[in-house]
């Protein structure tokens, strides 16, 4: 009963959700999770490259959020916060597993490229595919920390500051990382720009 | 600005981390240099290129689930967290806070400090009884003339209280013995007793020469309450206490309990005696101390009590009887207390009130004093004794007694 009640809420708006959730509502927890779900997986995808891993991150993130419910602030942006989580719990699983994978350990269907069908003809698909992998391969060579602010910066189109405020560090680093990201990146790819 | 100087500044240019009037300034930089135009154009080419990296679409189903499944994941961890929670906040104050780890040693210090000392003072209590118990089982074994130490000392204290009063009278009213209880106690194992008198009485004549305890309270209570209704009930209980030795199978030992309010109404004729309650000879080591300060309704097996109906004292003929060697540990002073209070009696009673009972209690303790004594001349001044009170009766049937009674004092030297 008390299911279908929220269930039916998915208008209510997430400041609602959150102040139920933190009252130990887990159902309007629920509608949250549904709310940012693929948000959270595509990052922990594109930082692990993993769906397994990108599964478990993301489903740990909000299990997380979930219990530390009550240190957050309502005001602030429940996005930002569960971003910051997870970004953590993602650094601290690279780190742990040194995580480097090559090519052919890539599992299968975890990322694609682009297809511009149509547009393109075969040759200039073919140079364009070449170059994504090759871009992917360079990205998962940048140490974590670099990883995380490219990839923030990049897919996530975050602002230097948010970045900062994500991953707890200051403006001036989120630039010199993203310098210095960008740099690695340009000098090993330096045939395919 | 050099050239070199734009290269951050392309950056923050192109993430759109400029101002107006920065982004303005580069913008101008750049339609003049080629160089730095070239970088921004890289830059271009890395994001779009690296945005052309599509990641997988996954099937609704996954989407469907994901939020169930971390809902159900939620729920399992909520139901383990309970132990694993306690578990973990246990590690975490220990492991990982030194601070107060100290606090927490230092509260279960002051804990074990308590214990222990709890435990030693359990430990010392049950010894120091011991010890007693142990030093009164020695006394009891110091054969009669060595006596005093059989007393314990609340014992000693009551008898002091009494000596000035030796020589008081004694009249009996009849003495309300349904209310006193005997209790029997039958085990041999036990090794403590407590006699316990409790008083309970209406001070109506407290006579100012009360020996017992009781009584001087009684006393005391009324010149303090001298305001108070004299009717007043005072309930006062007075508990002398005696650790009591080993007992061996077999014998019985009578613990009393004396109403003490009793007491109180009486003259303070009666000294205080001491019984010493022997069902054989063979016990007489294992021998209990026990003191009355009243008459009361003695038991058989006791060998000496004050007299219900008089105001003597009696010894138990039947019980000494039972003793096969005479031996007794009835006191030499006692004895010749039970004499001369009969002699008290005789003195002071006209021939015709005499009792042949007066007779052969002096016998009786003369020949108890003989046994224990040795005393040639006693036997001989009871024997004389009795042969006065043989001259002054009439009647034939005393005479008769009196003479079985020498017959059986003279026989006690040849024996």
């Amino acid at each position: 009963m008390v299911e279908k009640k929220f269930k039916t809420g998915a208008e209510e708006t997430e400041d609602k959700l959150i102040a139920r959730a933190k009252k130990g509502d887990i159902y309007s927890f629920e509608r949250l999770v549904e709310r940012y779900q693929k948000k959270f997986y595509y990052l922990a995808l594109r930082m692990t490259r993993s769906h397994e891993a990108a599964d478990d991150l993301a489903q740990e993130s909000f299990i997380k959020a979930f219990y530390s419910l009550k240190s957050f602030k309502e005001g602030h942006s429940f996005c930002a916060w569960v971003y910051k989580i997870c970004m953590n719990l993602t650094i601290n699983y690279l780190k742990r597993q040194k995580f480097t994978i090559s090519e052919s350990q890539l599992p299968q269907g975890s990322l694609e490229l682009v297809e511009d069908t149509g547009k393109a003809d075969a040759s200039e698909q073919l140079v364009r595919d070449e170059l994504a992998r090759k871009i992917e391969n360079e990205i998962d060579h940048l140490p974590a920390e670099f990883r995380a602010v490219f990839i923030l910066k990049t897919y996530e189109e975050l602002s230097y500051e948010e970045i900062a405020n994500t991953l707890k560090i200051s403006k001036g680093t989120v630039m010199s990382r993203l310098f210095r990201a960008r740099e690695r990146l340009q000098k090993s790819l330096k045939g395919y720009l | 600005m050099k050239c070199k100087d734009f290269d951050k500044l392309i950056h923050l240019y192109f993430d759109g981390e400029l101002d107006a009037g920065e982004s303005k300034e580069i913008e101008e930089h750049l339609l003049t240099c080629q160089n730095c135009a070239a970088k921004l154009q890289e830059l271009k080419k890395l994001e779009e290129s690296a945005k052309g990296v599509r990641l997988p679409e996954l099937s609704p189903d996954y989407w469907k689930t994901f939020a169930e499944r971390v809902r159900n994941e939620i729920i399992l961890r909520r139901r383990k967290s309970i132990w694993s929670r306690l578990k973990s906040g246990w590690e975490a104050f220990f492991f990982y806070s030194p601070v107060k780890l100290r606090i927490a040693a230092g509260i279960a210090s002051i804990l074990l400090v308590f214990i222990i000392g709890k435990l030693y003072w359990d430990y010392k209590g049950k010894e120091l009884e011991r010890v007693r118990s142990e030093r009164i089982e020695k006394a009891l074994s110091i054969p009669v003339q060595q006596k005093p130490e059989l007393q314990t000392p609340a014992v000693k204290e009551s008898l002091q209280t009494k000596k000035p009063a030796k020589e008081t009278t004694f009249v009996k009213p009849k003495p309300p013995i349904a209310e006193q209880k005997a209790l029997q106690i039958s085990t041999p194992s036990e090794s403590i007793s407590s006699v316990q008198a409790e008083k309970n009485a209406e001070l109506q004549a407290p006579s100012e020469s009360v020996i017992s305890l009781a009584g001087e309270k009684a006393q005391g209570e009324k010149e303090k309450g001298a305001g108070e209704s004299k009717t007043s009930e005072l309930k006062k209980s007075i508990t002398v206490t005696a650790e009591r030795p080993k007992i061996e199978k077999g014998v019985t030992v009578n613990l009393r309990t004396v109403n003490q309010a009793e007491m109180a109404m009486k003259p303070p004729s009666l000294p205080e005696t001491i019984l010493y309650v022997q069902k054989s000879p063979e016990d007489k080591r294992t021998a209990v101390t026990t003191t009355l300060r009243a008459p009361a309704a003695a038991k058989r097996d006791e060998g000496l009590y004050p007299a219900e109906s008089v105001r003597y004292y009696k010894v138990d003929t039947e019980w000494v009887r039972a003793l096969t060697d005479k031996d007794t540990l009835v006191e030499a002073d006692t004895l010749k207390k039970v004499i001369s209070s009969w002699k008290e009696y005789f003195e002071k009673k006209p021939v015709s009130e005499w009792t042949p009972e007066g007779f052969s209690q002096i016998k009786v303790a003369y020949e108890l004093l003989f046994l224990k004594t040795s005393d040639e001349p006693l036997r001989q001044a009871g024997i004389k004794l009795l042969n006065q009170y043989k001259d002054s009766v009439t009647d034939q049937k005393m005479k008769d007694e009196l003479t079985k009674n020498i017959f059986e004092l003279e026989a006690l030297k040849k024996k």
